[in-house]
């Protein structure tokens, strides 16, 4: 979800910001590594980037909090790649969304680039990572992923909206207010980001096991038929 | 899809401006109604944008487009704060609308007025990150491929009923993106082959702006943001 330019005051505006530029930094030197060794890596994450824009820019209001929601695709973003490169590929998609649609903000773009990028990235990779660790489906491993990024990134948002704009309310209570008001289209639209990242995964294990294996989301030969 | 499309961009007086100024100046007052305690200054530039879209001749459904987020968000969080904290939730719930309606306005006014390459001209001027740079360079240019490419797999699966039921419908949205990720590996392939092809190694070009500055614009900048800063005060 997208907060949106205006929302935040400019000190915790800033604040987020402060958050976001380490992970940031941090996904870009990264990025930089791999490059040496991989010159598709560039284009890779700018085409990345132009996927994860198309996906989180279908929103879906919400009634009670006043804002909207929407599958993140930060999930499958950072199952392929990584979620340190996650975090500069939502960078990229937030600000263009921002810039061309006004949806989101360039005040917003740190609180944004926090919930999206790198706790609803950090989070659905840990979840899938640890759940392949244990030999769980690829599938079910991809759903859970995408559904722990997608309601992961919503608590986050939660917590920015609540400590932005609570004014003299109390902080627990308008949380919760606002967490609750995300329920009633978080929850489907959470299990929906499960579905379409479990699908994507799948969709390119059938057509393209290759691409999983250079990834290193999967091992095995690419001639393997049954899923791992 | 038509929203996004470079077309979207009037060309206006203000888009023959220095970039730097304009995007500078906006983020400037920007940063002044994000920390304005007051209605003022945010309802006056809401209202100054307002008439600038009408003398840019701006589309009245464009501008709604762009503002039906910021509008629904004020409006429910009027709302949700009058429910919850009365009449001085309501008075912080109208303070914070009020900057919502300037700030949006304010950068729906930069996406009017400033295309997205002078605007990345500017970040490159103020020295962002040059990788940065490049994924954004890269992004904006696979937007439209990719869209297209989302536009044909959803006609297909349309005619083929891909969408009549909620449980097709998932599946074949799945199925679309899966299909728009594999989409991106080709291109990826075929785009890195001519990069190498080309001498890439690594690095992309940065395309030089050559700025169209004027004094005046700056005059005219400090104009605006001395009367910001004074309605600021109030």
């Amino acid at each position: 979800m997208h907060i949106s330019e205006g929302i935040l005051p400019l000190n915790w505006a800033l604040l987020w910001l402060g958050v976001s530029v380490p992970f940031l930094i941090y996904g870009a030197r990264r990025l930089k590594r791999v490059a040496q060794t991989d010159l598709s890596i560039k284009p890779l994450v700018g085409l990345m980037a132009a996927v994860v824009f198309i996906i989180s820019c279908m929103p879906v209001p919400v009634p009670i909090v006043g804002t909207c929601s929407h599958p993140c695709g930060t999930g499958i973003a950072a199952i392929l790649l990584g979620p340190s490169i996650s975090v500069l590929i939502t960078g990229a998609a937030l600000l263009i969304q921002a810039f061309f649609l006004a949806h989101g903000g360039i005040s917003t773009w740190g609180a944004d680039i926090v919930s999206m990028g790198v706790v609803g990235s950090f989070s659905g990779y840990c979840i899938f990572k640890t759940l392949r660790y244990f030999k769980v489906n690829l599938v079910i491993s991809a759903f859970m992923g995408g559904i722990i990024a997608d309601w992961a990134t919503y608590a986050m948002t939660s917590i920015e909206l609540a400590s932005g704009i609570r004014g003299t309310q109390e902080f627990t209570p308008f949380f919760f207010q606002i967490l609750v008001a995300f329920i009633p289209t978080q929850i489907p639209l959470g299990i929906l980001e499960g579905f379409i990242t479990s699908g994507m995964i799948l969709m390119l294990y059938k057509k393209r096991p290759d691409i999983l294996i250079n990834l290193n989301v999967i091992e095995g030969t690419i001639n393997g038929k049954n899923l791992p | 899809m038509e929203k996004i499309y470079p077309s979207f961009r009037e060309r206006n007086i203000f888009s023959k401006r220095d970039a730097r100024v304009v995007i500078l100046t906006l983020f400037s007052l920007n940063l002044l109604v994000l920390s304005c305690k007051g209605f003022v200054l945010p309802m006056t530039l809401f209202v100054a944008c307002s008439v600038l879209y009408g003398f840019l001749k701006i589309s009245i459904k464009r501008v709604f487009i762009r503002f039906a987020e910021p509008l629904m968000i004020a409006g429910t969080l009027v709302l949700l704060k009058f429910i919850f904290a009365g009449e001085e939730g309501l008075r912080q719930g109208l303070l914070v609308s009020s900057r919502i309606f300037a700030a949006a306005s304010l950068i729906i006014f930069l996406s009017f007025t400033v295309s997205f390459i002078d605007f990345i001209a500017t970040l490159a001027w103020l020295r962002v990150p040059k990788l940065f740079i490049e994924i954004l360079l890269l992004s904006y240019r696979s937007l439209f491929i990719l869209f297209e490419e989302a536009a044909v797999i959803y006609q297909a699966q349309t005619n083929r009923l891909g969408y009549s039921s909620l449980r097709r419908g998932v599946s074949s949205f799945s199925s679309l993106a899966g299909l728009l990720v594999i989409k991106v590996f080709e291109h990826n392939s075929r785009l890195t082959t001519a990069l190498i092809q080309r001498g890439y190694d690594g690095e992309f070009s940065i395309p030089e702006k050559k700025w169209n500055f004027h004094f005046s614009d700056i005059l005219f900048a400090g104009f605006i943001l001395g009367a910001a800063g004074w309605l600021w005060k109030v």
